[in-house]
């Protein structure tokens, strides 16, 4: 790469910022500082560069186990044991799904439209947003999901009796493992936020009115005169309501 | 989240899974001999045929660098539209003085030198490790051990034997599912660590064997085809490279080249700009054929890479060079700012929703 024309060092320099720029945005939003998001970045790219043997058939690397950490970590950190089981959950329905994607599907990435490396975000992402419109949910169930299927071929390479070693996180920050996490994370967000767009805000039906209150986005103070006309206004959809 | 919601959303998700694939609901091996695609121009005339499933947008470019874009597929014929002849790297020629016999060089003065320490890398690598030769190995598949990896060491052999350092990894990735690239991907990253000029993939097809089966040079050889997948970011650069392998490869070895197809997938070429796959023969050739064929390939990298001979004086790094390569490097670059702002634009006016206005 040494020998690399100028043109193809700016593309990958400017790819890799690219993605450790989303990377570091994605763990920002689910409950880390932003110094702990690029504390936790700068660890996972070290990490990367050192490869632990665990036994003769399993290699772990450091960044790709920093990132099920952070995983074990955020879930930890979740509000209640409801969204820890739901997210528990929504690992286990990723796995499987990914599990039977690769019995059914062809075993070559054109047989498919969407290339393989783009399949785990994607389930995980929408099965951790059905599993309560949680980021760290689609976060954990991207990060677990793609760590079972390296517990699938420990358990096929065992079973045949085949030579070969997993590595289990083996490429860094690059390894699909992290990459499933980040982009499950902006996934669930896309599709939350074009859920919230299209139903017209977000769905407050039983929701305690604090957490409304700052749903909403800061209004000006009206003048007297005008918040007659909202309370008018409010009346007219308290009808609606009714129906 | 209402239970409607999310049953519409747990339908969508499953409809999704199936429409990745509706044809191919079982367990996937090998394409089964027959099931290959033909592809055929406006006359009918068979261009190409490939095990690679074939989608309408998928490309090829010929031997005689020939232009085809797939319009149409049915069962598994592909109709093509021929786009004319593609325009190829120009490469300045002249004669290699420092050798007796006469061999064409490139032109440009700046050469990287193989000298002790300082020899260019290759990194070579298989992702279907099952991958066999059947009138050789006996068999299609050898989970694990397919015949490709001699193909591969014949490779590294010959690399090495010009040369170059060669970081070469014997890893298993099977089982042969689509999982095979995500761990593939782990070894691709390793080796790119080592920071080589090409990261090869070395893959074999499963088309009939005439496909592949070629003379060159008076040896009976399989050709070598390159493919580079379109569903990456680098593919505009992979296939500017992909073609300046070529045009050495005609000037070199006249015959060797299968062409270059342009199909879906990724195949880990986001990694790397001079990330290439490789299709050494199909299932059907005889691996001594495939082996004679990718050595052949290996000896047209020291031209492909501007490197001398041991013994050589020392050149300066070359300031420009690749001129394709940087251009479409750059243009890559323009695309994905250009995707990214408009990603972050359209995530904006997504969130200028107004929060709490349906039920508040």
């Amino acid at each position: 790469m040494t020998n690399f024309p100028i043109g193809l060092i700016a593309l990958v320099a400017v790819s890799i910022l690219i993605y450790f720029g989303a990377a570091h945005r994605v763990l920002d939003r689910m409950r880390l500082s932003d110094k702990a998001a690029l504390a936790v970045i700068a660890a996972i790219i070290i990490g990367s560069f050192f490869d632990v043997p665990l036994t003769s058939r399993v290699t772990i690397n450091l960044g790709g186990i920093i990132t099920v950490i952070l995983a074990i970590y955020l879930l930890a950190g979740a509000g209640t044991a409801y969204e820890k089981i739901r997210a528990i959950v929504a690992a286990a329905v990723t796995a499987l799904v990914l599990f039977l994607a690769a019995r059914f599907l062809g075993a070559e990435p054109e047989q498919i439209f969407i290339d393989p490396i783009y399949i785990y975000p994607i389930v995980a992402g929408i099965v951790g947003y059905l599993a309560g419109r949680s980021r760290r949910g689609a976060f954990f169930a991207a990060v677990i999901g793609v760590l079972a299927l390296d517990i699938g071929q420990y358990v096929y390479l065992v079973t045949n009796n085949i030579r070969g070693t997993v590595a289990v996180g083996g490429g860094g920050a690059f390894d699909s493992l992290v990459f499933a996490g980040i982009l499950a994370v902006l996934l669930a967000e896309i599709i939350g936020e074009t859920l919230e767009r299209i139903q017209g805000g977000p769905d407050t039906d039983d929701r305690p009115e604090e957490l409304i209150q700052n749903l909403r986005e800061p209004q000006p103070a009206a003048k007297p005169l005008e918040r007659e006309g909202f309370m008018n206004e409010r009346g007219g959809e308290n009808n609606e309501n009714q129906e | 989240m209402k239970i409607r919601n999310k049953l519409f959303i747990l339908i969508f998700l499953s409809a999704f899974i199936l429409t990745l694939n509706p044809a191919s609901l079982c367990a996937h091996e090998e394409t089964p001999a027959g099931q290959h695609y033909t592809l055929v121009d406006e006359h009918n005339n068979i261009i190409h045929q490939t095990s690679i499933k074939v989608h309408v947008g998928d490309e090829y470019i010929s031997e005689d660098n020939s232009r085809y874009e797939v319009v149409e597929i049915i069962g598994h014929t592909a109709r093509c539209r021929y786009k004319g002849k593609e325009k190829m790297p120009e490469i300045n020629w002249e004669k290699d003085k420092n050798k007796t016999a006469e061999r064409d060089i490139l032109a440009e003065k700046a050469v990287p030198t193989v000298s002790g320490k300082n020899k260019p890398t290759i990194a070579v690598y298989c992702t279907h490790s099952d991958e066999s030769y059947v009138p050789t190995d006996g068999t299609e598949s050898k989970p694990g051990n397919g015949g490709i990896y001699d193909v591969a060491e014949a490779f590294v052999g010959e690399l090495r034997k010009n040369g170059f350092e060669v970081k070469y990894s014997k890893n298993n990735h099977n089982p042969h599912d689509i999982n095979a690239y995500s761990r593939s991907r782990r070894t691709a990253i390793k080796l790119l660590k080592e920071n080589p000029e090409i990261i090869f993939d070395v893959h074999r097809d499963a088309v009939p064997p005439q496909q592949y089966q070629a003379n060159v040079e008076g040896k009976e050889v399989t050709k070598v085809k390159l493919v580079v997948g379109r569903s990456n970011p680098n593919s505009k650069t992979n296939l500017e490279f992909a073609k300046r392998i070529k045009t050495v490869m005609d000037k070199q070895k006249p015959g060797l080249s299968n062409g270059i197809f342009i199909g879906k997938g990724d195949y880990n070429q986001d990694l790397s700009p001079r990330a290439m796959l490789i299709e050494v023969g199909a299932h059907t050739n005889d691996k001594n054929d495939a082996i004679e064929g990718i050595k052949e390939f290996a000896n047209i990298m020291p031209t492909l890479l501007r490197v001398e001979g041991q013994g050589a004086p020392p050149a300066q790094k070359p300031l420009s060079q690749n001129r394709e390569e940087n251009k479409s490097a750059y243009s890559t670059i323009i695309g994905i700012i250009v995707v990214l702002a408009a990603a972050v634009g359209g995530y904006y006016l997504l969130n200028q929703g107004s929060a709490g206005k349906r039920n508040g």
